[in-house]
């Protein structure tokens, strides 16, 4: 079972909007459902993240958008149970929230099937979508942590950590291993991770040895020869064309800050508009594209071309190409994650935004652009929106926490030899 | 000690806008005047704006302020001055000086804020019982500083007699909120026991009188000083003037890559200044042995061997021995005369020991620096941790109690340009977070925010040190917190041009 992303942006009724905050607000403070008039998001069995934003009105110059109220989650299986069970559980307020958007049907609260099909009328397609771990469902997450609490509990024990110590490294893992036989409720098999597929092995091979990278590229750039020198000359005549937008004063909502850093995840939503012409919808979309496909095929180990933070992230093309929406949901502060795309994925970070109003000056797409390490701060800054609801179901869980706790699990049950029982012993 | 000058005395070959003036740069940055053993660190607020003026007027004409020139400069080792005086001031204490709003937006946003702000507070982890309402100063508008004077003399007579006679020309115009000293009584080592003051970041274009091996990589200027190229080889945000608002000249120009369109030749207000991070730390000493001896006693064995079980976990905690000897080193003994010696003692590296089993991956030394180890790659992980160094000119500090007690710990002392990238980042990605080096639940066991039972709802369970070891790790779990907050504030510690500027009766 893998992991999938749904994405639902629906107008809002403009004179609804401050009540809409309001509620919403309302439900992200009690993200736990403490007052017990909220949705009691614990129950979701398929859902790792979730959030609804506001992406506010914008009369700026000729800009124009009207209100609209976007959903995004991050879950495990099949889209139509994932629904079912949103509403099943969310129900009445899902109702009480979608009242405020416009052309929701009045029997919402009465019918599932009605509220199915109004969402799916307003879904998205990600133009790409980032997973650090595909193959881990919310269940697998959660039942990791459980079996590694276990251990945690044996090993840590005053009593028993005397006699431990003096063990070889496969008996004691015998010794874990009889302990956890004795914990109820615990699952000790694990399915296999899946191998990877025929063209996963292949862009393996390609992105990781650079004798395969010029055996491929040398004939493809020459076939393609004639539309990229045409495509470069357009690109530095566009790029010397654009215009650095300057800053204005306070455009960011003082409730971003506010709302970060308050647990070891964190998450962004960054809203920015594209930059006109055909052009530029042409170079974005074809980026874009070029990233949703090696993060399918390449990048699906939790390490998104260096950067081992992120759970789960997508970008998506909203009002018919104009803007640009980005969602992601990340481990630690947002000073090491923009640190992180600075360092280690400045090229195609800058392939993407490069394409939207007001970047860091680029050159040729790809250059430059967020290497201007306090302008591109600055600009994601401009650009980001305060997220009202945003629910993690493993909240205290980082990405590499959910891998290694994958690797523990892994072998439970298996008869460790002496050099492997101390590898398995490391991770503990 | 075989002490050799690399660079020569001189000054570095100029090349543009990287030749450093160090007669415009105040001396902190490059040496902590340690043949200076006393300090005291006056916190002041401004009375009187015109009348503050004409006093930072008196400083800076009298060349009082020390900069890095003549008897100082960086590569000199023998003639030192007599007293040394550095001077810096808060985002409100700029104001109170008569910045305008369009000016103070062009500081840091850090520095704008300041320290006892709340989400700053929460990055730093300056919470519960380090709660900025609890500081003893900065903590609150009517504690908060607008002015750091830093006095250095010789003894604390000496000091006293010094801070007199300033205090006798400012105290017209400021009035004194704080006054804490801190002093080197104790060498180099701080109140833990350990030798500190060794780890040192190496600037491009600063002589020095270390050796190549005490180097490490050379670091653009520009992470620690405003108006150079930084670590990514770019001019850093720097506070700047409208041009109609300095009409005697007296600041240099914005350099031509950092100017925005529709700003016309705007005037460079930070160039050779530099943000200053103030931090009185209270160490609880009595509390950190306190535990290191509850979880090293083995019943039943010797006095002996569990004395060298505490030193060796109190060493695992901190990623060093007490003499300073680096566990990357000597993970099983300590070597004195290597943790003496300036030469070795932070020569080393983390990649032949990946699972921590010599220095625990959760240890401050570790944490501080991450070395090669921060990411795969060896060489790119040296490049990427020297963006987030630090300048540190910490000193300790001993207050009397009542009752003959002492309070102990560090005024801590911290240069850098870009705060949130630097001090900050240091302070919540690698002190503060849990999951550091692909740890579960570990902060700093030294100086993170550990368990604090002011802080509601904390549950010691939450807090842990690991130290690998044979056949499974040991899991310290209850870690309490030993550094505690007891006051402080961000500062910009400007160049001396600068300076004369902000004491000038410009266009007002």
């Amino acid at each position: 079972m893998s992991s999938n992303a749904l994405t639902v942006v629906t107008p809002i009724q403009p004179d609804k909007v401050k009540e809409l905050d309001a509620l919403l607000s309302e439900i992200g403070e009690d993200i736990g459902n403490k007052t017990g008039r909220h949705i009691d998001f614990a129950q979701l069995t398929t859902v790792h993240f979730l959030r609804w934003v506001i992406l506010p009105a914008d009369n700026e110059g000729e800009r124009h958008y009207l209100p609209q109220l976007a959903f995004e989650s991050n879950y495990d299986g099949p889209l139509d149970a994932h629904l079912e069970e949103l509403i099943r559980v969310g129900g009445a307020v899902l109702a009480r929230i979608y009242s405020y958007c416009a052309g929701c049907p009045a029997d919402v609260a009465g019918s599932v099937e009605s509220f199915k099909r109004f969402l799916c009328r307003y879904q998205l397609r990600s133009a790409a979508f980032y997973r650090g771990y595909p193959n881990h469902s919310v269940q697998d997450v959660q039942e990791n942590t459980r079996a590694r609490r276990a251990i945690q509990d044996f090993l840590d024990d005053p009593q028993r950590a005397a006699t431990l110590r003096g063990l070889q490294p496969e008996q004691l893992c015998q010794e874990i291993q009889k302990y956890l036989a004795t914990v109820p409720g615990l699952k000790l098999e694990r399915n296999p991770a899946p191998r990877p597929g025929l063209l996963d092995r292949f862009v393996g091979r390609l992105m990781d040895s650079s004798r395969v990278q010029l055996a491929v590229g040398i004939p493809v750039g020459l076939l393609l020869l004639p539309v990229l020198v045409p495509t470069a000359l357009l690109l530095l005549w566009k790029e010397s064309r654009d215009e650095a937008e300057p800053k204005m004063e306070d455009v960011v909502d003082p409730r971003v800050e506010g709302q970060e850093d308050y647990k070891v995840q964190n998450q962004l939503t960054h809203l920015v508009e594209v930059r006109p012409g055909f052009f530029r919808q042409l170079t974005l979309r074809t980026v874009l594209g070029g990233i949703n496909f090696l993060a399918r095929h390449y990048y699906n180990r939790g390490n998104l071309g260096g950067i081992p933070s992120i759970h789960f992230a997508r970008w998506v093309i909203i009002d018919k190409g104009r803007r640009l929406l980005f969602f992601s949901n990340y481990d630690g502060s947002w000073e090491r994650y923009l640190g992180d795309f600075i360092d280690r994925a400045a090229v195609g970070l800058t392939g993407v935004w490069s394409n939207t109003r007001g970047y860091p000056k680029t050159r040729l797409l790809f250059g430059k652009g967020a290497t201007h390490e306090e302008e591109f701060k600055q600009w994601t800054r401009d650009h980001q929106l305060y997220t009202q609801v945003w629910y993690s179901a493993h909240p205290d869980e980082s990405v590499r926490n959910i891998l290694q706790n994958v690797a523990v699990c892994a072998q439970l049950k298996a008869q460790l030899k002496s050099q492997e029982a101390e590898q398995w012993l490391l991770k503990l | 000690m075989a002490a050799q000058t690399v660079t020569s005395g001189s000054r570095p070959a100029a090349v543009p806008g990287e030749a450093l003036e160090f007669e415009d740069i105040q001396g902190l940055v490059f040496f902590g005047h340690g043949h200076l053993k006393y300090s005291r660190y006056v916190f002041l607020r401004v009375k009187d704006g015109a009348r503050a003026r004409a006093w930072l007027r008196t400083l800076v004409e009298g060349k009082e302020v020390t900069t890095a020139s003549g008897k100082q400069h960086p590569g000199l080792t023998e003639t030192k001055g007599d007293h040394a005086l550095q001077v810096a001031f808060t985002a409100s204490g700029l104001e109170h000086l008569g910045v305008p709003s369009e000016v103070m937006t062009t500081f840091l946003q850090e520095f704008r804020e300041g320290m006892r702000d709340r989400r700053r507070a929460r990055i730093l982890g300056d919470l519960g019982g380090s709660a900025p309402e609890k500081w003893q100063f900065g903590g609150t508008d009517a504690t908060a500083p607008h002015v750091v004077l830093v006095l250095f003399g010789r003894d604390d007579a000496d000091l006293d007699v010094f801070h007199a006679s300033h205090r006798e020309r400012y105290q017209d115009a400021l009035e004194e909120v704080f006054l804490q000293d801190a002093d080197m009584r104790q060498g180099d080592t701080e109140p833990f026991g350990f030798r500190d003051g060794i780890s040192f970041p190496y600037i491009k274009g600063v002589p020095t009188t270390r050796t190549p091996d005490a180097l490490g990589l050379p670091v653009n200027a520009g992470e620690f000083i405003l108006g150079y190229p930084n670590a990514y080889g770019q001019y850093p945000f720097s506070p700047r003037v409208p041009r109609g608002q300095d009409p005697r000249d007296l600041l240099p120009e914005v350099p031509r890559e950092q100017r925005v369109p529709g700003e016309p030749r705007p005037k460079d207000l930070g160039r050779n200044g530099t943000y200053l991070v103030l931090r009185k730390l209270r160490q609880d000493v009595k509390g950190f042995w306190k535990f290191v001896e509850e979880n090293s006693r083995v019943p039943g064995k010797s006095t002996e061997e569990n004395e060298a079980n505490k030193e060796l976990l109190a060493a695992k905690l901190m990623g060093r021995w007490k003499s300073g000897a680096p566990l990357a080193l000597c993970p099983l003994k300590d070597d004195p005369k290597l943790g003496g010696d300036a030469t070795a003692n932070n020569r080393f590296q983390f990649g032949d020991d990946p699972h921590g089993m010599k220095c625990p991956l959760s240890s401050h030394v570790r944490r501080a620096n991450p070395r090669d180890t921060l990411v795969e790659d060896a060489q790119e992980s040296i490049k990427l941790t020297a963006r987030h160094l630090i300048i540190r000119r910490g000193r300790p500090y001993r207050d009397p109690l009542p009752g003959g007690e002492e309070e102990q710990g560090l005024m801590f002392v911290a240069l850098n340009t870009n705060i949130g990238r630097q001090f900050e980042f240091i302070q919540q990605t690698w002190m503060n977070n849990p999951k550091f080096n692909d740890l579960y639940d570990s902060k700093d066991p030294i100086a993170g925010d550990n368990y604090d039972p002011e802080y509601p709802g904390d549950d010691p369970k939450d807090y842990t040190a690991v130290v690998p070891g044979f056949p499974v790790r040991q899991r310290l779990s209850g870690l309490p917190r030993f550094v505690h907050m007891r006051g402080g504030d961000y500062f910009f510690m400007p160049g001396i041009k600068a300076l004369r500027y902000l004491s000038s009766e410009r266009a007002r």
